[in-house]
């Protein structure tokens, strides 16, 4: 593409961006509606799968709040039980298979940014994976001792992501952090073998509880619903499904107090496919729901 | 000791045997393009412990293709590739292309499954099979040039497919069994 058709194209963007904002609150959303499926009609078609993803984003940095929330609410149940599972198996004051009231209570998920503060600060501790942990995922004896500190710092940042794409790219860092994690552990005891996903899938669902973000399975409904851009048959897919997958992981061993109520619970190994489906909600839809939390309609929420 | 799924699959892609990977996630996702067959894999490693089995259908769900791959030295391991059949059968995309690889070729003295009785296991359930050796690079090529020439072509340019080694959203035409080393 030429870089007059560059300039010309984040120009449109940084306008409809604006537009956006001010349509959101004060504006016609039939008018909004009509204008963005112009605008975006006329921009996608024969691009690229990136530039896609920047008007996505673009898009959502508006809306990610109001989306998150309303994610949020519908998976309150789960999104609680398992923080409170990560942080009881971190605190080291329960096990999974032991966990009591008075255990959850007392590791309840605290703010997050001391939850980090308290992860960098006590290194020893945080560089290790705890034993529960390593129990719990079944880490290979070599990898027991691996430093997943990396890996937990770039999934905490999940809690803070603006849009599915940042959320993708800490998953994407997350995993280089582990894969070279692997790779230490390998040369440093001359192992041959490499990081398959027997290593890797134990160590990132260790580091997901060392990192202890909160609102997991919003997050993961988020970015599968509204990240229509994405490359679900690469590496976007095989990153979020290893998400999914670990959440799926914990739910699996949520101690009976901490189950949520059956009917809140939507398992996602079942019927729910990150990357096989059409998204429930379309970008413009989410447009013109404002300011109350979203309404799913009759879709798979 | 595994069946050596990783070790086939970074030989398929890298040429590399027990070999420092660039990959940016290891093993555990890699592409290849085989521009002859006008194919670009997209190759998703499934955990093979028990435990966390039942996360495997997050990542085969929607794929074009699988490779079951079993440890001729080892007939508990060729009993699990056959569940693993099983459960794509009845769990898998039904229009899903199998191979049934059997690995270790190079262990032939220390083989605990026939290579017969793999054969019939496979013309039984419509699979491509063949032994293969990602130490010595024996067949490994074989397997997903097979899968390759199998998978349907689209007849116009489709949509970003879905995941796995997914290459198109056709229904194959040739969803059928193939003795790819024979």
């Amino acid at each position: 593409m030429l870089e007059e058709d560059h300039a010309d194209l984040l120009e449109e963007i940084e306008e409809l961006a604006a537009h956006i904002q001010m349509e959101k609150t004060v504006g016609s959303a039939k008018h909004l509606e009509d204008h963005c499926r112009t605008v975006l009609s006329g921009l996608c078609t024969g691009r690229s799968l990136e530039l896609q993803t920047c008007i996505e984003t673009v898009f959502l940095l508006p809306l990610h709040p109001d989306l998150l929330s309303s994610m949020s609410l519908y998976h309150v149940h789960e999104d609680h039980a398992l923080s409170s599972m990560m942080a009881g198996l971190i605190s080291g004051t329960c096990q999974v298979d032991k966990l009591s009231d008075e255990a959850v209570v007392k590791a309840l998920p605290r703010r997050s940014t001391s939850r980090r503060s308290s992860l960098r600060s006590n290194s020893s501790a945080s560089r290790s994976v705890p034993r529960d942990v390593a129990t719990l995922c079944t880490l290979p004896p070599n990898l027991r001792k691996s430093d997943l500190q990396g890996a937990a710092d770039a999934l905490a940042r999940l809690e803070f992501i603006r849009c599915p794409l940042e959320a993708l790219t800490c998953l994407s860092e997350a995993y280089q952090a582990l894969s070279l994690t692997v790779r230490l552990t390998r040369f440093g005891k001359g192992a041959e073998d490499g990081g398959s996903a027997d290593e890797l899938l134990p160590l990132f669902i260790a580091a997901l509880i060392l990192a202890q973000p909160q609102g997991l399975m919003s997050l993961l409904h988020y970015v599968r619903t509204f990240h229509l851009a994405g490359n679900w048959a690469g590496q976007d897919g095989f990153q979020l499904a290893t998400l999914e997958a670990a959440i799926s992981f914990l739910m699996q061993h949520l101690p009976p107090e901490l189950m949520p109520p059956p009917s809140s619970y939507h398992d996602t190994s079942e019927s729910h496919s990150l990357v096989a489906e059409a998204p429930g909600m379309s970008i413009l839809e989410a447009l013109l729901d404002e300011d109350g939390p979203l309404s799913f309609g009759s879709g798979k929420y | 000791m595994g069946a050596g799924k990783s070790s086939l699959v970074l030989r398929f892609v890298k040429g590399q045997f027990f070999d420092y990977q660039e990959s940016t996630i290891g093993a555990a996702f890699l592409t290849k393009t085989m521009p002859e067959q006008h194919v670009k894999f997209e190759i998703w490693d499934t955990a093979g412990q028990e435990r966390y089995h039942s996360l495997a259908p997050m990542y085969y769900r929607g794929a074009a293709a699988a490779v079951i791959v079993y440890d001729i030295t080892n007939q508990d391991s060729f009993t699990k590739a056959k569940n693993w059949v099983k459960e794509l059968q009845r769990q898998g995309n039904p229009n899903m292309l199998m191979a049934l690889a059997g690995n270790k070729a190079d262990l032939a003295d220390s083989r605990a499954v026939t290579k017969e009785e793999a054969s019939a296991y496979a013309e039984e359930n419509g699979l491509a099979f063949c032994e293969t050796s990602a130490k010595t690079n024996v067949n490994v090529l074989e397997v997903f040039t097979d899968l390759a020439t199998r998978l349907p072509r689209p007849s116009a340019p489709q949509p970003q497919s879905t995941s796995g080694i997914t290459l198109t959203e056709q229904p194959p035409a040739s969803a059928r069994k193939s003795g790819c080393c024979s």
